[in-house]
């Protein structure tokens, strides 16, 4: 493949959703199956297929089906492959096994398959609904509103905006939160980070949980059912929380001038560890000086440059961090942080005894990452590196630490084909290649390599009836090292892509449903871009 | 106000390519130096205070306040308190927009327009209301609800029952529960669309919606929408049938090496200000909008190169004609492109008339000099970016600016200034650059027309030069017996010397208040005839009358003028108040 041609088939999956396209030379699968809730087929909802590993690939390159009013789907032009289904019904959800689940299904797409009866069933999700007012009894509008499991821990503050166990409540003070799985929930009020809250300029109110308390611990747990509505669940919440602002400067470490134009960003803390972040409403004035308002009493610190940085044409030319900034009950100033000069990296990539030009061009379709790992307990540096079509790349802004590189897919269709194999300085290998700051690094090296074999598998499994669900992983290992991973459908079937030629360790772990997980171990000799097709039968241990 | 200090706003789409560009944000240092010791004698900062009060003037506690820096994104925030106060200290001398929000509460606005200017020291009074709401439920064709599906208000018209584009996003939006119950609240009064669907795709979700055309309420396509009004504190239900019908698809590539693109899709006639958006994170060149309805759009592609505290530095395509008609469009390329800037300088000149002696001069990091561009009159290209405050520039201490982000068309330049006596006196270029646009010249050209500007152009060498001496008119409309004054009444004056006919600058209106009141400032001394405009009855356009470029239509102003205009005289530095105009 080209990397034109790559671009393309990234183009045309996309279109497959809808439109036909017509690739006779590349097989494609099938995959249909049935929705239904609580019994009853389920117009409306959405199956998914998530490509393997767990990658999310943007909305339009998503594979999807809608269901019709007997609650069938189908989606067809499915490009060989490991994939997960999943399905979307808003205030519904999955129940597999007679669980709730949020499990996705593996499905192995090897070529123009036609995997049928991959069905879902869904329940209606439980409701929780009420108030959210102030001692006064007057409605408190816009307030998240967030329903906590009894076991699991703190959801992250990073959610998704339409995560449905946290709503905010209208301009009444109702909120009504929806598709709950069963179990023992509390209700409260208010957000775990006020500072979100306050730095937005919202009111602010302490996490208060249902009715009105204030400590997890004697908040009366709600045992949620399917299908049920828990009414009238008001919390009563004190006043907004008083916000403050942090005032300080921005000077380079070394000559402690005052550096006008940084972006500062604002890194939140609870209990010693980074709570979240606000960036990009802030920057230094001509004199290097900042204003942060709108914080909650909290332990801060102001960092530069903000940390929504990437895809930026002009690299930070500085990085640094404050100290901890307590915020009590009043502004905090005459805050200094603190900055040093980030380095300059440059060098080219070549590949290991293959093709140059048209393995570069290929790449082109490949994310590489740099990242730079500053030490323990520190924030780890990690941005795309761009590689010309030529082989060189060059970055700027990179702040200290030993030197990495990754590679990711560019999306669905993409290939997996390369592997880093080392990075050189200066003609040497070295896994701890130190970044200095303000360094200027010129003479690097990434040694790639290019692999596109590939083992296609089907577990045959003597003693299992026919019908009964297979579920699994199998691990491909070079010495100790894991270089493939696949998951096994409920057909038996796997495909480890992408893997380079030589002889490996192959080690299979089948799950026949109802009984315990069995073990293979076999060595494979893989030819370079050549399929080995296997057939593992499983002996049940005595 | 006069008419030169008001720009159009586009506060959802801005908001909607802010937080775009928030995400790809960053930091770079501008080529301004730092201010140097000779600024100290100056004031480094100061506050902005002020209240906001509800219809009756009760104090409002609880609402938020943004101050933005007119052309940065730095944002300061503050909340009112139990008396509506609020406070916002350690601000650096320049021009900022202040705005307000309450949950439920609104500001009675006859249509969008960007928030007033204020420099520290200044105090800023909001008046809310209570905005209308608009609720209802969304069923399918089964009668089941229809569950977490987007629904938008769209405004169309103002309780005067003029039209309005107010805003060219998504609008008001709210996501439908369980039950497929919705509530948009906080709604400026006036008349409403209400729509279910219209998914945005610029996130990696996939809702069951995305691929189906919105439905209007009760259960209509967008020429056949129900209109609802809604009042201050009113409450309205509109219940939609939703069709859930397949839209098409309109997809292609568009350059994005290294940058976030988000790519517009909007109605041609733009009647009702709706767009489709979706963002492409760096590094992924293909795009597609689905769920479109079949008819006339056009789309353009819009990044941003760089983040600067200071200004934005924005790409954006050309603007191409997209026709849907039964079938998927695939295949459209956009290539943004970098935007023209202009760069120059503003000069000042004090006057020596006594009158004029001790007054306030004009001070440079409190100015704005903000740029408009000539809608044609067959003009279809009309799309809501880039914000005209992206293209608003401050001077640097020597008066130097560099105004960015201009999309190709035609431009004019205007300073706003915080003195009063002091007025626009001439805009000019290198007459090289005025004709051929190429090698520098010492000789410069007054400016009395547009000026054109293509993608990429960088325009260098304009001089706004700022007189001392200017005067203002305050005063009454006054009909002849209960004459009503109308909503979009203006005064107008018109140069009466012959020698002043072709001076631009010497055109200038000001909107008439519902009680007759109006006011003109920074008027260059001289003698005057004051007319009476109704905005866009007359026979030149709203352009024509901002910048009367072209002879004939300065002649006919000057003629209109001269047959039934009254003639006033303005010294160096004078006031002229109660000044009384009748109304014809």
């Amino acid at each position: 493949m080209t990397a034109r041609f790559s671009t393309l088939l990234l183009f045309c999956f996309s279109c497959a959703i809808q439109a036909q396209t017509s690739r006779p030379s590349e097989p494609q699968g099938t995959l249909s199956g049935r929705v239904t809730a609580q019994g009853k087929a389920l117009a409306g909802s959405v199956v998914l297929l998530w490509k393997q590993p767990m990658q999310e690939p943007l909305g339009i390159e998503t594979l999807s089906g809608l269901t019709d009013t007997d609650g069938n789907y189908r989606i067809s032009n499915v490009p060989p492959g490991n994939y997960y289904a999943s399905v979307t019904a808003p205030g519904f959800f999955l129940l597999e096994d007679g669980r709730p689940s949020r499990q996705l299904r593996p499905v192995v797409i090897t070529g123009s398959d036609s995997i049928d009866k991959i069905d879902f069933q869904l329940q209606r999700g439980g409701v929780v609904t009420g108030r959210v007012v102030t001692l006064d009894e007057k409605p408190l509008p816009e307030i998240t509103v967030v329903l906590l499991p009894e076991t699991a821990k703190e959801p992250s503050y990073n959610q998704p905006r339409k995560r449905p166990d946290s709503v905010k409540t209208d301009d009444r003070g109702i909120y009504r939160i929806f598709g709950i799985t069963p179990g023992r929930y509390r209700v409260a009020a208010g957000d775990l980070v006020t500072a979100y809250a306050s730095n937005n300029g919202k009111p602010a109110i302490t996490r208060t949980f249902y009715p009105n308390l204030v400590e997890e611990s004697k908040a009366p747990l709600l045992e949620i059912k399917t299908s049920q509505v828990w009414e009238n669940i008001n919390i009563k919440s004190g006043l907004p929380q008083s916000s403050f602002s942090i005032v300080g400067k921005v000077v380079d470490d070394q000559s402690g001038m005052p550096i006008p134009n940084a972006a500062c960003g604002i890194d939140i803390y609870g209990n010693g560890e980074i709570k979240g972040g606000i960036s990009g409403l802030n920057f230094t004035n001509a004199r290097g000086e900042f204003v942060v308002d709108g914080l909650t009493a909290g332990t801060y610190r102001i960092s530069v440059p903000s940390h929504l940085t990437f895809g930026t044409a002009e690299p930070p030319e500085y990085f640094g961090s404050s100290e901890d900034i307590e915020v009590v009950d009043h502004d905090v100033e005459s805050v200094i942080v603190k900055v040093s000069r980030t380095a300059t990296l440059s060098g080219t990539v070549r590949f290991e005894g293959a093709n140059e030009p048209s393995l570069l061009a290929k790449l082109q379709s490949v994310r590489v990452n740099l990242f730079t790992t500053p030490g323990p307990g520190k924030e780890i540096f990690f941005q795309r590196l761009v590689i010309n079509k030529d082989g060189s790349f060059s970055m700027r802004g990179v702040r200290p630490g030993t030197l990495g590189m990754s590679l990711n897919q560019a999306g669905v269709g993409a290939s997996n084909s390369f592997r880093i194999s080392r990075i050189e300085r200066a003609g040497v290998a070295s896994e701890d290649i130190q970044i200095t700051a303000g360094a200027e690094v010129t003479d690097l090296t990434v040694v790639m390599a290019y692999v596109n074999s590939s083992i296609h598998g089907t577990v045959k499994a003597p003693t299992v009836e026919p019908g009964v669900k297979l579920s699994g992983q199998v691990y491909l290992y070079s010495e100790k090292t894991v270089i493939g991973f696949a998951q096994i459908d409920e057909r038996g079937e796997f495909l480890i892509q992408d893997t380079p030629s030589g002889t490996f360790r192959l080690v299979a772990d089948i799950q026949v449903a109802g009984s315990k997980p069995l073990r293979t171990e076999q060595f494979v000799t893989v030819t370079a871009g050549a399929t080995v097709e296997l057939i593992l039968t499983p002996i049940r241990p005595n | 106000m006069t008419k030169r200090f008001r720009v159009p706003r586009f506060n959802d789409i801005g908001a909607t390519i802010l937080l775009l560009i928030t995400c790809v944000g960053g930091f770079a240092q501008t080529s301004a130096p730092p201010n140097s010791q000779s600024l100290s004698a100056e004031v480094q900062s100061g506050s902005i205070t002020g209240q906001v009060v509800g219809e009756r003037g009760q104090p409002l506690p609880g609402a938020s306040i943004s101050i933005q820096p007119i052309n940065g994104l730095q944002q300061r925030i503050a909340t009112s308190d139990t008396s509506g106060n609020f406070k916002v200290t350690n601000l650096d001398p320049r021009l900022y927009r202040v705005s307000v929000s309450l949950p439920g509460y609104t500001i009675d606005q006859p249509s969008r327009t960007e928030p007033p200017v204020y420099r520290i020291g200044e105090n800023v009074r909001f008046q809310m209301i209570r905005g209308g709401v608009i609720t209802g439920k969304i069923t399918n064709a089964a009668g089941e609800p229809v569950i977490l599906i987007p629904v938008r208000a769209l405004r169309i018209r103002n309780p005067d029952g003029r039209g309005v584009v107010d805003s060219y996003s998504y609008g008001a939006v709210k996501f439908t529960d369980d039950r497929g119950v919705y509530r948009i609240y906080g709604l400026v009064p006036g008349t409403y669309v209400v729509l279910a669907g219209l998914v945005s795709r610029n996130t990696s979700e996939v809702t069951p919606y995305d691929n189906q055309t919105p439905t209007y309420a009760p259960s209509s396509t967008r020429d056949t929408a129900a209109e609802v009004t809604v009042h201050s504190g009113e409450e309205k239900e509109v219940d939609i049938r939703y069709r859930g019908e397949l839209g098409h698809r309109v997809s292609g590539k568009v350059r994005s090496e290294t940058f976030g693109t988000g790519v517009f899709l909007t109605p041609r006639d733009n009647e009702m200000g709706l767009f489709m958006m979706a963002y492409q994170p760096p590094g992924v060149s293909v795009f597609a909008i689905t769920g479109v309805p079949d008819g006339e759009y056009k789309i353009t592609a819009f990044q941003s190169l760089a983040q600067d505290p200071n200004t934005l530095n924005l790409a954006l395509s050309e603007t191409l004609a997209v026709s849907v008609k039964g079938a998927d469009v695939t295949g459209i390329e956009l290539t943004p492109k970098p935007l023209g800037r202009v760069s120059g300088q503003i000069v000042m000149v004090a006057s020596a008339a006594s009158e004029c002696q001790g007054k306030r001069k004009p001070v440079f990091n409190e100015m704005a000099l903000e740029t408009k561009r000539n809608i044609l009159k067959d003009e279809t290209d009309v799309i809501p970016f880039p914000r005209s405050s992206w293209s608003t520039a401050t001077p640097n201490k020597s008066g130097n600016f560099e105004l960015k982000n201009l999309r190709s068309g035609q431009y004019f330049f205007s300073p706003s200034f915080f003195a009063r006596y002091w007025y626009l006196q001439s805009v000019t270029l290198p007459s090289a650059v005025s004709n051929a646009r190429s090698a520098t010249s010492s000789k410069t050209e007054p400016i009395r027309d547009w000026i054109a500007i293509k993608f990429g152009d960088r325009i260098s060498g304009l001089t706004l030069t700022l007189a001392e001496g200017a005067g203002s008119v305050r005063g009454k409309v006054k009909g002849d017996t209960e004459t009503k004054i109308p909503p979009d009444l203006y005064v107008y004056l018109v140069p009466a010397e012959r020698e002043k006919a072709d001076d631009i600058f010497r055109y200038s209106g000001s909107k008439v208040e519902s009680d007759g009141s109006f006011a003109l400032n920074n008027l260059a001394p001289g003698r005057y005839w004051a007319i009476t405009q109704v905005a866009g009855s007359a026979q030149l356009s709203p352009e024509e009358l901002w910048l009367p470029s072209s002879a004939d239509a300065r002649q006919q102003l000057r003629r209109d003028a001269q047959s039934i205009g009254k003639e006033i005289s303005i010294k160096p530095c004078q006031n002229v108040n109660d000044y009384q105009v009748i109304l014809k």
